[in-house]
């Protein structure tokens, strides 16, 4: 029934679906380890693994099924009262889901085979209290479900006359019962009359129910062949695991319960209340088809302004100002939704501090703050291993242990808070702990050992912290598992750099240390400010941008400085940066661009004002290009390419770097722009 | 047909309606009209004793429903027979279910 296209785009939603099964399933198990009677949180948990389970079994994955199935019946235990939830427990449930994780990774979407590892599987089956043989159970459901199994929603009505005629409702369902499984019934007796007014020989129900089966069409009609004059049916195959079957439910319906306690909501109302926000879940490529096709059209409309003005028709122009604004309110929309709050990703660090504090014997508080902040989701994607690395940092080198923090007058419990809030178009993610801070002196030293940074050369504290970032740095005595093979500190700078971020260090010794990383709301759109050298323009993200003015004649020097109210700012002349002919009679200005503590000049001819452009990626062909992180197409239908500044501050690094001569003097201006002590 | 006796509600217990025998379409209007005798003496509350039941089909269920409609003050089923109980669970119909064994699967 399906192709192997098909068959690997099903799974491909199976494996999204798990993915956010289980971390749904961690974040409540979590959330109960805090507050065991919350009941919520022990009913998500159960409904996450069991539909994990259910999922799986209809793709024959039967590891998972097992160790799903054990994890659910011990959830079943601690849910009943039967079993307390102990701390380990709890480890052992997070190490299943570990291993559940493990085997959804390993799922190959083609072939739909998924590598376990069975002796590991086996022993958190046994520890999980169920024998290997009761797995079995699990395995029959399995196998029932081989083949091509479909999902079928079915909706029958039946005619009053049905009974009269000899028919018995129940057995249609006996029947589908034996040709699939039914997931979810419901009865529909809402046109069940009183007492007074039932025609007792009459029939008033009704069902509809999710059948999941190999069945085909036509074989599921068939069951209702001899009665097809007595009732209505609508069959529909679920294209989408996720949608829930269109129950009309009338609120009568609601009434037919008498007595409160009878509703037995867990399991059976399962389909729906797992569900139960009204989300729709959409292809991450299909929003970005949208927001590209949106840029376009924001693009066009720039056109077709400059077109109106052009034409002098003020009906026209008005028009199209109208049409401006709605796709401005478009853009803003389409924008939004490739938002989500950065709690979510903040939550999943409780189990990364519980596990590395464990694993460290350190006690650690963790608080989150701003998890309400929005964020571009392929930002908070990409930014999250990063995060991880300084989380686990700060556990391992910025938190000391119990005796030693008491010893410094600290209480025991280390401290550690993750905040993210919006700062001037950016958004800022912090992560804090009150340990001994960095040490300046050890890095320094450090960094003079491994040829990084001249014994003389004068540098801030702030510009040494960041010295940990760069590649083969670290002062780790002890190489744990953690951290300190220095591979985290610089893989964490490249990663923010990608983003178009910038990352800063705020060290008190024996406070605490703040790692502040400041990263662009979304990565689909910037507010540029334009500049032109000769025919070419160059957008530069706004918000980089200090101040402008205009060139004084011969201010540069013959070390690339300019003189900014006193101080040295090393500029770049980015027509003869990039080879261009400018026009040599043009009056020239700079843009002052500061990144995090760094200042620097460009030096360009018109300074053309501010701008909302989409950013669109260079094609392959120029990738390797550095200094230029894009291009967008300006209402003129000229080309502007978006300078990326980050990459120039490292060439003008570099360029500080190859005269070390001038590097060693104190007049030497850091890039940081400011005097080097303070 | 299906003998339905209702006992009378004592100090703290609601009247007990015992459903005993077969309840199928066969029986199903006579026990209406007895019901409804039954009705016009108490109004409710009842507790519903099904434990009696020996043969119950779509259209003795569909009676039960009507008459738990009808006891708008309550109609708890307080115990299940297993034949009437397989049709039950295949319906899934939550309100035909005992209250103290739907309480005691909560725990």
């Amino acid at each position: 029934m399906f192709d192997s296209d098909q068959w690997t785009q099903l799974l491909e939603g199976f494996l999204e679906e798990a993915r956010d099964l289980l971390k749904e399933a961690e974040d409540n198990l979590l959330r109960l380890e805090q507050a065991s009677d919350d009941g919520e949180a022990i009913n998500a948990l159960f409904r996450a693994v069991h539909t994990l389970k259910g999922s799986a079994g209809i793709f024959s994955l039967e590891p998972l099924v097992a160790l799903a199935h054990q994890l659910e019946n011990q959830l079943m235990g601690v849910r009943d009262g039967q079993r307390g939830l102990t701390p380990a427990l709890v480890s052992l449930m997070l190490q299943c889901m570990d291993e559940l994780n493990g085997m959804v990774e390993s799922i190959d979407p083609q072939r739909g085979t998924l590598a376990a590892h069975t002796p590991r599987q086996r022993e958190l089956l046994l520890a999980l209290g169920g024998s290997v043989a009761d797995s079995g159970e699990a395995r029959a459901e399995v196998a029932e479900a081989a083949g091509e199994i479909n999902e079928w929603f079915l909706s029958i009505r039946f005619d009053n006359e049905l009974l009269r005629n000899g028919f018995e409702p129940s057995s249609f369902l006996r029947y589908l019962d034996r040709l699939g499984r039914i997931e979810s019934l419901q009865t529909l007796a809402w046109a069940v009359p009183d007492l007074h007014g039932l025609d007792a020989e009459a029939c008033y129900l009704g069902y509809e129910l999710t059948l999941r089966s190999a069945a085909s069409r036509e074989e599921l009609l068939d069951v209702f062949a001899l009665a097809e004059d007595f009732c209505t049916l609508r069959l529909q195959q679920q294209e989408d695991e996720d949608s829930t079957p269109p129950v009309v439910e009338p609120p009568e319906a609601q009434t037919l319960a008498p007595a409160p306690q009878v509703a037995a909501p867990v399991v059976s109302s399962e389909p729906r209340s797992a569900q139960g926000s009204s989300m729709v879940k959409v292809a991450a490529h299909k929003l970005d088809e949208l927001i590209n096709l949106v840029g376009e059209l924001v693009i066009s409309t720039a056109g077709a302004h400059m077109q109106s003005l052009r034409s002098g028709s003020t009906a026209c122009l008005e028009s199209v100002q109208a049409v401006q604004q709605h796709v401005e309110q478009i853009r803003e929309r389409a924008l939004k939704l490739r938002m989500v709050e950065v709690g979510e990703t903040f939550n999943r660090f409780h189990r990364v501090v519980r596990d590395v504090s464990q694993a460290l014997g350190k006690q650690i508080q963790l608080t989150l703050s701003g998890s309400d902040t929005e964020l571009d989701k392929t930002l908070i994607d990409r930014i999250a291993d990063p995060l991880v690395h300084l989380v686990r940092n700060a556990i391992d080198h910025g938190i000391e242990p119990a005796d030693e923090r008491r010893a410094a007058g600290k209480p025991a419990q280390g401290s550690l808070r993750l905040n993210a809030f919006h700062d001037s178009g950016m958004i800022v993610l912090e992560v804090s702990d009150d340990g001994r801070g960095l040490n300046t002196q050890r890095i320094r030293e450090k960094a003079i050992a491994r040829g990084m940074l001249d014994a003389d050369a004068q540098l801030s504290d702030q510009d040494i912290h960041l010295l940990i970032f760069e590649a083969g740095f670290s002062t780790a005595e002890a190489v744990s598992n953690l951290s300190g093979r220095g591979v985290g500190m610089d893989v964490v700078r490249s990663a923010i750099d990608e983003l178009r971020g910038i990352i800063e260090i705020d060290s008190q010794p024996g406070q605490g240390c703040t790692f502040r990383i400041r990263l662009p709301l979304t990565l689909a759109i910037i507010d540029g400010f334009l500049v032109s050298v000769g025919d070419d323009h160059f957008v530069i993200p706004l918000d980089m941008v200090t101040e402008c003015m205009e060139e004084r004649a011969d201010a540069l020097d013959a070390g690339g400085h300019l003189n900014l109210r006193g101080k040295p700012l090393p500029s770049v002349d980015l027509g003869r940066h990039f080879g261009l002919r400018g026009d040599p009679r043009a009056r020239r200005n700079i843009v002052v661009v500061s990144q995090g503590r760094q200042q620097a000049g460009l030096i360009v001819e018109q300074l053309l004002g501010e701008l909302q452009t989409v950013i669109k990626p260079l094609g392959q062909m120029f990738q390797h290009l550095s200094g230029i992180s894009g291009s967008t197409i300006l209402g003129s239908g000229q080309v502007a390419l978006i300078l990326d500044i980050p990459s120039l501050f490292r060439q003008l690094q570099q360029r500080a770097e190859s005269e070390p001569r001038l590097a060693a003097t104190p007049s030497m201006p850091s890039l940081s722009g400011e005097s080097p002590c303070k | 047909m299906a003998t339905v006796t209702l006992h009378p509600a004592s100090d703290k217990q609601p009247a007990r309606l015992d459903v005993r025998g077969d309840l199928t379409i066969y029986e199903a209007s006579d026990t209406r009209q007895a019901l409804l005798e039954l009705l016009a003496q108490d109004p409710g509350p009842w507790a519903l004793d099904l434990g009696g039941l020996d043969e119950l089909d779509s259209a003795g269920l569909q009676l039960l429903l009507s008459l738990q409609k009808t006891l708008v003050q309550g109609a708890q089923v307080i115990d299940l027979s297993a034949q009437a109980r397989t049709l039950v669970d295949l319906l899934r119909l939550e309100s035909l279910y005992p209250a103290g064994a739907a309480s005691a699967g909560e725990e």
